[in-house]
């Protein structure tokens, strides 16, 4: 059984009173709700005291991903609030150098119940966290959640692609590139990203709506064997575009064809930094005699 | 300047050695026989035990050994005879005429078609023909066509002459005579190759009777995609598929009676090769390989033996043909086999592939008497086991298969060994060879100028312009921006065309030059150096092949052709507008080198070195010199090994350029080729620096877990045993009923690999002990007897002594018990009789495993270089570098790369000098021009460069996190390219942008159509 | 395309070749006078390592038919083990682009070594054989989507370049 937003709230809470007590850290990455609006939204907490005046929480509606903020302060000692996704964007970090282990204090939360309306969250593989020095909430038995390649689920899997074909040209006909999915996603952190590169022009400026389709399948790209599947990159989406399916059916295939799920250890190889002799050669030309 | 050496044979030895040389800065005549260089090796499909292409690994390496500077080749040019003492040969040579001008001919190949007179394929061993004038294979190096003299009908008859009207370069010369010539050199390396056995060899299988009976050789050109069958393995009498194939090992080889008692050394794995590309090719034929042992000795060879065992449909049958049949009502081929019971059986095949072995050529044999060099029993010149590529003649030097049988990694070390040896009467002078090197100045200024490219399309007589309308394409390509000037040529590659590019660079202040011919794989070096001559960066010209894979591939579709190479040069300028002069970088260079280990490895590669004049430290952990070598007495063959390692710690001793710390261990090494630091622990800390590092850190013996060993002093090691016996113990003395039990700890599962050296190790001993006491009884216990090349000889002697031999199983392992006190009882299982025997041995002898250094694992950290599964060092290419390491610098030699007896440690020892003075011989080394460059504002730091880079040649700076490009490692492949997210490296030569701006070109839309009348 | 053989659909493909082995085998298709389809537009590379799979995005937005790459047997890399990394890219970009709509047909990936000349042609008449099979290629976006897009809102969202120069939204015109 997934551990309930109640209980996770209330460990948490106790969880991060100990976490003051027992570290020296610079600041706490956590979720809280907004002053104004209401809504639940990534604060950062630099002393105890706004500790106390601000409630920590962890709600359905919890969808920013924590980890992505850490990359803003490097160098500095941070305590975050880590989803299981997050803590398996934070262990990609730690494998390429970008993070320092010492610097990062994970508190963990277990069982996680998914955020609502991340599609994500129902083809989730990890729902404990990977890496964590506090945990929050009951581990959950991983018979409960972990499936076989075969079993799996999702976004247009069982669309042909001519469906797919019209459906990714109607939903991108809504993208602006304001790249929200991009700012969103945990394990993307160039300084500068390819589409802002004009030495060479990957991605053309102005009047082409294709380029709105190309922009996406680069991202897309870029993404294997990095993807943990959070699904932050579609919540983030101001025209609702659904995107996720691309990056999430590279997930799932990377892990068909070399067993390869991003973020599972810190000191895991990237899927394009490794190979294997016997890699899969799928859909490649065969010719008589070979 | 170095004195120049001559090198006989332009086989993989011969372009080896040649190579090598070379970069010394030594010229070097490479003496040829045939049309073109390559020798054996271009013949095979692929290599063992990778798999590899071998055209694929031997192609750049001949090429660049043939475009090297210091290299001069005469192709179809034989030795008459050598005059003169060491330092100063004079060989006579004699260039058989090809009646081609080699200086007009451009290897266009258009003669050939109208040539009438078809003759069988040489190459191909005349399983396909070609016509009288052709070239020697399809990638033949120099590229240039040949008449065969004997099937011309111009030469023959005065009739036809058909080749010299159309070609269009006047090159055909029927008036060309054989040329005899002298050429001066301080000394000869002769590496002439081998031959198949043939003859009644062969034919008791009756090959050449029946068709379906072929070689391994002509096996080789019918798995080969380029070959005979298009790689279709067909029956070759009606052209049926095979089902099934059946390979007959030694053929030929290990017979006494034929006066071949030697072991070919190769055909075991060639075999294995080919069962196992028959079953790629064919994946439903029955494999059979009838063998006596299975030879698997190499490095990595036991795995791939066990990989052929565990394929479906591979048999290995350990039995005898007697005899080949052909079935009259289904023409198959029927094999008698003596069966293990002594009987006969009989089975059918559809292909029969005999596993012949090495010879030494016939001609050769000649040759070497003309070299006045002594040859052996079998024919093969003689050389010393302490001095592998030594004839008896001074300031000769012999490497390949001419010394023996062997394979190409051993061919292509002592064709790097024989360099270091003739180099060092070469009177190299280190000091000038920096000159020999020395990047040209570009003097014409590119950078703030506006482009004006310059485009020339070449005709090549009919070759191109026959197809393409190449008038039609310079007029259209003279319109596009930049290009300043378009120009057809009849013959670009001519002499005058050359002057003619440099005359319009200066005449049109060209700063781009776009070549359309043909492939820049064989004529960008040639356009480089036009454009270089004309003072233009060599990189500021461009190739676009319009011929080999435009006009020749598309003869009958002339309007698209042109249309194709119109949009095919206009790409060339859209990629050559971007291009930006690449220098090739000069790095500081240490000429020392650091050998790590002081045994027979370490010593032989420093005396080598120091005799070149090279200064070297030489580092040894223990007090003395000498590694396992001094607890070791007899060499291969049985020679003692005592005076000569004495007198080798002698010679380095007494040399003053080496170093020795002995007694010193090694804490750090860092740095790349060039600049190495290596820190030293001991009575002192030093420090010491080099531009190379020679690994010679040797192995260990096994000391067993198994047989009782330690429990009784009646059991002992192969090692142990031979202490003993140069000791005259008295304990040998007792003993009568001796055992000795092989591949103790090796060729199990966690310990795959063959030790090599420990059956010759067992014959040899108990062959000692058999002549000091006739009476003793001796027992073999193998599982494969691996004495390979001469060391069958030792088997055979043994044999003869009365020494016995039986055959186990790793399933049926033979047990060793302790009875009554101190007295030995054996049971193991006889195969031939299938029972089991019980004995008491008064001695047990366990040839024990040769293992890895204890030390490798922290050695290959801190070099960086890898080892291989069994924790050996790795080399660079287990065929064509086994001594390289794979990261620049690194050398490898002895047990630190692998099991080998003292005789291949020396002969290794003297390729990794031999490499390393390659580099050593360089006041600075040259980075490559085309290499990776990092933009730091975009990198990230992620490190995936550096985990993809397999020559260590970029890698992440843990402060400023960010990515670096050594530019001496760099080979500028790209690899880092194609993980990098944030696109912060790019290739120089074949920048992103340059490759997008080509593409773009490709696709472009033009309004304009050719008009289909108006054209052609 | 030569104007009056519109008849016939003549696909262009671009073929990324590795200098030492696949750009070799074609070099040897020539000198042995195989005859392939002029469909083909090599560009050689290096190494199949070097490739970047969003140079291939890029080629078929440019306007590509149809893609080849082609390198050196996986264990026969000039560069010891580019290839190895090379497929594991293609594998994914294929699943991607295939995923998205592109044609397998299209997407082409191979290995061919310095001695195969005949597999080399052979693979080329393969290839322009499965593109031609698929048609024209008219890009990533579903046309008739996009012109039902068009009719239904006038604009399918995207911004388009002034003639005087400058970025423009189409709904402001």
């Amino acid at each position: 059984m997934n551990n309930s937003y109640k209980e996770i709230t209330e460990d948490l809470q106790k969880t991060v009173e100990l976490v003051f007590k027992e570290e020296e850290f610079e600041q706490l990455l956590a979720y809280s709700f907004g002053e104004f609006s209401g809504l639940i939204e990534p604060v950062i907490i630099k002393e105890k005291r706004d500790f106390e005046s601000k409630k920590i929480v962890f709600t359905e509606d919890a969808y920013p991903m924590l980890s992505k903020y850490l990359l803003k302060n490097r160098d500095i000692r941070q305590a975050v609030v880590a989803k299981p996704c997050d803590t398996r964007a934070i262990a990609f970090y730690i494998s390429e150098n970008i993070i320092d282990r010492d610097n990062l204090i994970i508190i963990g939360i277990n069982g996680c119940p998914g955020i609502k309306e991340n599609t994500a969250c129902d083809e989730c593989d990890t729902k404990n966290p990977v890496i964590a020095d506090y945990f929050v909430g009951e581990p959950l038995d991983e018979s409960e959640f972990a499936k076989e390649i075969e079993e799996i689920e999702y976004l247009l899997s069982d669309e042909t692609a001519e469906k797919r074909k019209k459906h990714y040209s109607e939903e991108f006909s809504r993208c602006t590139q304001c790249y929200a999915c991009r700012d969103a996603c945990p394990v993307c952190y160039c300084d500068h990203c390819f589409v802002e590169s004009n030495q060479p022009i990957w991605l053309e400026d102005g009047s082409d709506p294709e380029e709105d389709m190309v922009f996406h399948l680069m991202r897309t790209m870029h993404m294997p064997g990095r993807c943990v599947n959070c699904g932050a990159c579609e919540m983030a989406c101001p025209e609702g575009i659904e995107m996720r399916s691309l990056t999430s059916h590279l997930y799932h295939q990377a892990r068909r064809y070399f067993d390869y799920r991003p973020g599972l250890k810190i000191d895991q190889l990237s899927l394009f930094s490794d190979y294997n002799e016997e890699d899969p050669e799928p859909g490649f030309l065969q010719q008589e005699g070979d | 300047m170095a004195d120049p050496v001559i090198v006989i044979g332009g086989g993989i030895a011969g372009i080896q050695a040649a190579t090598d040389l070379a970069e010394m800065g030594v010229p070097v005549y490479l003496v040829e026989k045939s049309p073109s260089l390559g020798g054996r090796m271009a013949q095979l499909d692929k290599t063992f035990p990778t798999n590899d292409c071998s055209t694929c690994i031997l192609a750049p390496k001949i090429t660049s050994c043939y475009n090297h500077k210091n290299v001069t080749t005469y192709t179809m040019t034989e030795l008459v005879g050598v005059e003169g003492t060491p330092g100063n040969f004079r060989v006579r040579l004699k260039k058989r005429p090809r009646y081609i001008n080699e200086d007009k001919c451009t290897g266009c190949a258009e003669c050939f078609e109208k040539c009438p007179e078809k003759i069988p394929d040489e190459y191909n061993l005349g399983l396909t023909e070609h016509k009288a004038v052709h070239k020697y294979q399809p990638q033949a190096v120099p590229n240039l066509a040949v008449i065969d003299p004997d099937h011309c009908r111009k030469l023959q008859e005065d009739k036809c002459g058909l080749c010299e009207i159309v070609c269009n370069f006047d090159a055909v010369d029927y008036s060309q005579r054989e040329k005899n010539f002298i050429v001066q050199a301080a000394a000869i390396i002769f590496a002439p190759g081998y031959e198949s056995f043939d003859g009644d060899i062969v034919s008791q299988y009756n090959y050449g009777k029946h068709q379906d009976v072929v070689t391994s050789l002509e096996f080789e050109r019918i798995l080969n995609a380029a070959g005979p069958t298009d790689g279709k393995i067909i029956r070759p009498s009606d052209g049926k598929k095979v089902e099934k194939i059946a390979f007959i090992h030694c053929t030929g080889s290990r017979d006494f009676s034929r006066d071949h008692n030697y072991c070919s050394s190769v055909c075991c794995m060639y075999s294995i090769k080919h069962a196992l590309l028959t079953r790629e090719h064919l994946p439903d034929a029955a494999v059979d390989l009838f063998y006596m042992d299975i030879r698997s000795h190499g490095k990595g060879f036991e795995r791939y033996f066990n990989r052929a065992e565990a394929t479906s449909g591979v048999n290995f049958i350990r039995s005898r043909v007697a005899e080949i049949e052909r079935r009259e009502q289904d023409s198959r081929l029927q094999l008698k086999t003596t069966g293990g019971d002594g009987g006969f059986k009989s089975e059918d095949y559809d292909l029969v592939v005999l596993a012949t072995g090495i010879a030494p050529k016939e001609e050769v044999t000649e040759d070497l008497q003309k070299l006045k060099v002594r040859t052996n029993k079998y024919g093969f010149a003689d050389t010393g086991e302490f001095s592998p590529f030594v004839t008896g003649r001074e300031g000769i030097f012999a490497c390949g298969a001419v010394t023996g049988p062997k394979d190409i990694p051993e061919s292509v070390a002592e064709a790097s060994g024989s360099a270091v040896m003739a180099g060092g009467l070469a009177s190299l002078d280190i000091k000038e060879l920096g000159v020999t090197e020395a990047p040209p100045i570009a003097s014409r200024a590119v950078t703030n100028q506006r482009t004006r490219i310059g485009v020339f399309i070449c005709h090549c007589g009919t070759n191109i312009a026959g197809v393409i309308d190449v008038e039609e394409v310079t007029k259209r390509v003279a319109d596009m921006p930049f290009v300043e000037l378009a120009e057809d040529v009849k013959y670009l590659c001519s002499t005058d065309s050359q002057k003619l590019i440099a005359d319009r660079i200066e005449e049109y202040d060209l700063n781009r030059i776009l070549v359309a011919s043909c492939t820049p794989r064989t004529h960008e070096m040639l356009f480089q150096d036009a454009v270089e001559r004309a003072g233009l960066n060599p990189h500021l010209m461009e190739m676009t092949n319009i011929r080999d894979q435009g006009s020749w591939v598309h003869k009958d579709e002339k309007e698209k052709a042109t249309w194709k190479a119109y949009e095919l040069v206009r790409a060339g300028v859209a990629r050559i507008k971007n291009a930006l002069p690449l220098e090739r970088g000069e790095v500081d260079n240490i000429t020392r080198a650091l050998v790590l280990g002081g045994g027979v490895a370490g010593m032989t590669a420093a005396r080598e070195l120091g005799n070149l004049g090279f200064p070297v430290s030489l580092v040894e952990k223990e007090e003395f010199l000498g590694g396992k070598a001094a607890s070791i007495h007899r060499s291969g063959l049985g020679r003692p090994i005592r005076p000569f390692l004495e007198r080798l710690i002698q010679e380095i001793k007494e040399n003053e350029l080496i170093d020795i710390y002995s007694g010193y261990e090694i804490e750090d090494i860092s740095g790349f080729v060039g600049n190495y630091q290596l820190e030293l622990s001991g009575p002192k800390a030093v420090e010491l620096e080099g531009g190379v590092v020679i690994v010679a850190t040797g192995g260990e013996e096994l000391k067993p877990d198994e047989y009782k060993y330690q429990n009784s002093e009646k059991i002992m090691t192969a090692l142990e045993l031979e202490e003993s016996i140069e000791n005259d113990d008295n304990s040998l003395s007792d003993a009568k009923n001796i055992y000795m039990i092989q591949c103790v700890g090796s060729r199990e599962e966690d310990r795959p690999y063959c030790s090599r050296l420990c059956c010759t190790q067992s014959l040899r001993n108990a062959i000692e002990l058999k002549k000091k006491k006739p009476d003793s009884e001796i027992t073999i216990l193998y599982r494969e007897m691996r004495s390979y090349g001469y060391y069958e000889d030792l088997y055979r002697e043994a044999r003869n002594l009365g020494v016995n031999f039986s055959r186990y199983d790793l399933e049926t392992k033979p047990k060793i018990d302790i009875v009554e006190g101190d007295n030995l009882e054996i049971e193991f299982k006889e195969p031939l009789t299938d029972t089991v025997v019980k004995d008491n041995p008064d001695l047990v002898v366990l040839a024990a495993a040769i293992l890895p250094g204890d030390d490798n694992n922290r050695i290959s950290k801190m070099l960086k270089t890898p080892l291989n599964e069994d924790e050996f060092f790795l080399e660079a290419h287990v065929k064509l570098r086994p001594v390289d390491s794979s990261t620049d610098g690194i050398f490898l030699t002895g047990l630190a790369h692998g099991p080998k007896n003292i005789s291949e440690s020396i002969s290794q020892s003297q390729a990794a000098a031999g490499r390393a003075a390659s580099i050593l011989s360089k006041e600075f080394l040259l980075t490559a021009a085309t290499i990776a460059e990092v933009d730091e504002s975009l990198c990230i730091g992620c490190g995936d460069c550096e985990r993809v880079c397999v020559y260590k040649a970029i890698e992440v700076d843990p402060f400023e996190k960010k990515a670096e490009v050594n530019k001496v490692l760099c080979k500028g492949c790209g690899n880092c390219l194609g993980v990098c997210r944030p696109h912060a490296v790019d290739l120089k030569g074949f920048k992103n942008q340059q490759i997008l701006d080509e593409v773009e070109a490709l696709l472009a839309k033009d309004e304009e159509e050719f008009s289909k009348g108006g054209m052609l | 395309m030569p104007a009056n053989e519109k008849e016939e659909f003549e696909p262009k493909i671009i073929a990324y070749l590795c200098n030492w082995c696949s750009y070799a085998a074609a070099d040897l298709a020539g000198s042995s006078r195989l005859q392939y389809p002029t469909n083909i537009r090599a560009v050689r590379i290096p190494c199949t390592g070097r490739l970047n799979p969003l140079m291939i995005i890029k080629t078929l937005k440019k306007g590509a038919d149809g893609i080849l790459v082609s390198g050196c047997h996986p264990g026969d890399c000039h560069y010891i083990d580019g290839n190895y990394y090379a497929r594991r890219r293609f594998i994914m970009l294929k699943e991607l682009l295939e995923y998205s709509g592109v044609e397998s047909e299209r997407l082409n990936f191979t290995w061919c070594s310095a001695a195969e000349g005949r597999r080399f042609a052979n693979v080329v008449t393969q290839v322009v054989d499965r593109v031609k099979s698929v048609g024209p290629w008219e890009g990533y976006l579903d046309q008739e989507s996009i012109k039902k897009l068009e009719q239904e809102t006038g604009n399918p969202g995207s911004t388009i370049v002034g003639s005087e120069g400058g970025v423009v939204d189409e709904q402001f015109l």
